[in-house]
């Protein structure tokens, strides 16, 4: 069989032809998976919420208070402020999402603050430092539990005392710059809230 | 079926794209730090280049050259965001760990290598053989390396969160094996393994019409 | 080779003397390593012995002198055997390899085992000596920290801490016990240097280059510029590493450049990168350099024509 020759019309046709069959092919990947994606990243950042906040039972985002927070937190990306309720429906405290930048691209982590604004835990949901070395961060025991009971109502006095890994400093630090933004954002913003949530 | 075996067995060490051809080589680099990314980075390229390769072989007679590249483009691009999509929904971990290499796949030299210099041309039954034996070629030499980087360079091997093997506790890590120098090192060990290997080999290798490589594909 | 060995003598003495023993067994762990690595590597390839050349003990003895006398006695050894037979034997020996290989030891060491080298703890006295280093007031914090070091936390806290690098110049150039082996007395190794430049066995244009590019740009960036030629290692790489005739330029135009090359990339590294100890990987990228360095500067053979390299 000879090969289609390069005309204009089977040029078109053949690029069209296999574009639209891609197209559909895709389409329908999309619709099967995009439930389980959601779900899944919403059960990663669940977890993650879980582990700093475990009396936690009901984590809800709230979309109002995010520009604010990111204006406190400044260079420090923060995605998501979640309120979290105890099993009885009373505020326990939250949990901001933040991004600092580590040494290969940011690392995602969650912090959590009780009500008085005490940092409770860090948990870190993803990240891409060098294994063996940035892992370190989320693998060397007892490491990231320094920061619980860092005072998010005055996170720079906190975080002058500080242990970094040996060999890690970058990705350290990034973790550390992560919770000083969470602080930002509860000594700005969320402390005003928490009142607001009880008189409510 | 002697030829089909003979075209596969031709990616897992004479012609194999890594170590002898060099193509496709900076993913390799950057994700062989774990096995179980590489495994996973391995079959992912075992599907989108098998995949590929019969979708342009069966239809390579309905493509004019002028357009071939980007078809050839379109068609692989959707089997990696199938692969992409797909794992992102079951293998969370293992996806954030390749990160952007998935997506990636779609401009390895490697995929877009074969379709241009082999399936291209070869009927459909040869373009299987060849898109599965790169794509083994592929997998065994990442996941060596992977191994090699990973249990000397961090002490031990986790895969899907299970320690498979690790050294003795106190063993100083060396961290340049999970740097880039590291990958750099062991990789040219590898290749110099294969190239051994391919000749101590060389007399007993079956020649086959279906040998093409990519200086004699590409034009 | 004998020479350089030559001029490296008194100063490994010197630091022998005052660091004690920690210090003799790091040189012998060194130069055993390297040595004994081409030994076992000539055997194994069936080559002509090359050890007698000398220029692994060279490179055993300038690992040792760019290494802390704390550095564990494996971690010299693997150094060692990295230097060997990754950067010299596996590129095909002495005059093949693209990077001095005593430099790519230290490398290896320092990327493999991340601080180590770094923070350093004070050496623990020695044969003769209690440690005499005059008080850094604040910075007792950062104890065991190199000279570079400090000024550098110095620097980037505005000075701060108040800390007078013209104090430093005596220890620097006579007896400096916070550092590697080869950073006890710089005037020794400038000593050693001028021999190996009289004797004609290294070119001057190197070390000046070197040094004079790192000087000025030491005082362009608002430092001392005696302190920061005087400081880490800069002599040891300058006069003796960066010398090596085969991982630098052939043309004399060359080697100048080379040198500032490293230089640049030295104080470069140092007042922006973040370790303070770049003299290392300032030279060994210069060492990537050298071959488009030759290539540019090729001499042109007579009556032939340009841009042809």
């Amino acid at each position: 069989m000879r090969r289609a020759e390069s005309t204009p019309l089977n040029m078109v046709t053949a690029v069209l032809v296999t574009c639209a069959v891609a197209a559909t092919s895709l389409t329908l990947t999309y619709e099967v998976t995009r439930d389980r994606i959601l779900a899944q990243e919403r059960a990663a950042e669940e977890r993650a919420l879980r582990t700093v906040l475990p009396a936690g039972d009901e984590f809800e985002l709230v979309p109002d208070v995010l520009e604010d927070a990111r204006e406190a937190a400044g260079d420090t990306t923060v995605d998501a402020v979640y309120r979290v309720r105890g099993a009885d429906g009373a505020l326990i405290g939250w949990g901001v999402r933040s991004a600092p930048r580590g040494y290969a691209g940011p690392i995602q982590l969650v912090v959590g603050l009780d009500r008085g604004g005490k940092v409770s835990g860090v948990s870190i949901i993803a990240m891409r430092e060098t294994p063996g070395l940035g892992t370190k961060i989320a693998t060397e025991e007892g490491w990231i539990d320094q920061f619980a009971g860092w005072d998010g109502s005055d996170i720079t006095a906190a975080a002058r005392e500080f242990d970094a890994i040996a060999g890690a400093t970058k990705s350290s630090v990034a973790v550390r710059e992560g919770v000083v933004a969470a602080g930002r954002v509860y000594a700005d913003v969320l402390a005003a809230e928490t009142g607001e949530v009880d008189e409510s | 079926m002697r030829e089909w075996v003979a075209v596969y067995k031709r990616g897992l060490a004479l012609d194999n794209p890594l170590t002898v051809l060099m193509i496709g080589l900076c993913a390799v680099l950057a994700v062989s730090t774990k096995v179980e990314g590489a495994f996973f980075m391995g079959l992912a390229v075992i599907f989108v280049l098998g995949m590929s390769s019969v979708i342009v072989s069966s239809i390579r007679h309905l493509v004019p050259e002028k357009v071939r590249i980007p078809v050839f483009i379109v068609i692989i691009a959707s089997f990696v965001t199938i692969v992409d999509l797909t794992m992102k929904a079951f293998l969370p971990d293992v996806y954030d760990f390749l990160g952007v290499w998935i997506p990636l796949i779609v401009v390895n030299c490697m995929i877009l290598g074969r379709a241009e210099a082999f399936s291209y041309h070869k009927p459909v039954r040869l373009a299987i053989a060849d898109g599965l034996g790169m794509g083994t070629g592929f997998t065994i030499v990442i996941v060596g390396l992977a191994f090699i980087r990973e249990l000397f360079g961090s002490g031990e091997i986790v895969f899907l969160g299970a320690r498979l093997l690790s050294l003795p506790a106190g063993y100083p890590a060396p961290g340049i094996l999970v740097l880039f120098p590291g990958a750099f090192i062991v990789f040219g060990f590898i290749v110099a393994l294969t190239g051994w290997y391919n000749r101590r080999t060389a007399g007993r290798t079956v020649e086959t019409s279906a040998h093409c490589t990519i200086e004699e594909g590409g034009r | 080779m004998l020479w350089v060995v030559v001029a490296l003598l008194p100063a490994t003495a010197w630091a022998v003397w005052n660091m004690g023993s920690i210090a003799a067994w790091l040189l012998a762990a060194c130069i055993g390593s390297t040595v004994g690595t081409e030994w076992l590597w000539n055997r194994i390839a069936r080559r002509p012995q090359t050890i007698y050349d000398g220029s692994a003990l060279v490179t055993g003895l300038l690992l040792a002198l760019a290494l802390p006398p704390r550095t564990p006695l494996w971690m010299a050894v693997a150094g060692g055997i990295v230097a060997i037979a990754l950067a010299k034997m596996l590129f095909g020996g002495l005059g093949w390899n693209l990077f001095n290989p005593a430099l790519v030891g230290r490398a290896f060491i320092s990327i493999s085992w991340i601080g180590v080298l770094s923070a350093v703890q004070p050496h623990p006295g020695g044969w003769f000596n209690a440690l005499d280093v005059p008080g850094n007031g604040d910075l007792d914090a950062i104890t065991g920290a190199t000279r570079l070091a400090i000024a550098a936390a110095d620097r980037a806290a505005d000075g701060a801490y108040g800390v007078d690098l013209t104090e430093y110049y005596a220890p620097l150039l006579f007896r400096n016990l916070e550092g590697c082996l080869g950073e006890v007395s710089a005037a020794l190794l400038v000593a050693g240097g001028v021999l190996l430049i009289v004797k004609g066995i290294i070119d001057w244009r190197i070390p000046a280059g070197y040094i004079g590019t790192v000087a000025l740009l030491s005082w362009a960036f608002g430092s001392d510029p005696v302190f920061n030629v005087l400081a880490g290692g800069l002599m040891l790489g300058a006069f003796y590493m960066a010398t090596d005739y085969v991982t630098s330029p052939m043309t004399p135009l060359g080697r100048l450049l080379f040198g500032c090359g490293c230089g640049l990339f030295n104080a470069v590294g140092r007042f922006y990168g973040p370790m303070p100890e770049s003299t290392t990987f300032a030279i060994l990228f210069m060492n990537g350099l050298v071959p488009l360095i030759d290539r540019w500067l090729k001499p042109r053979t007579y009556g032939w024509g340009r841009g042809d390299a």
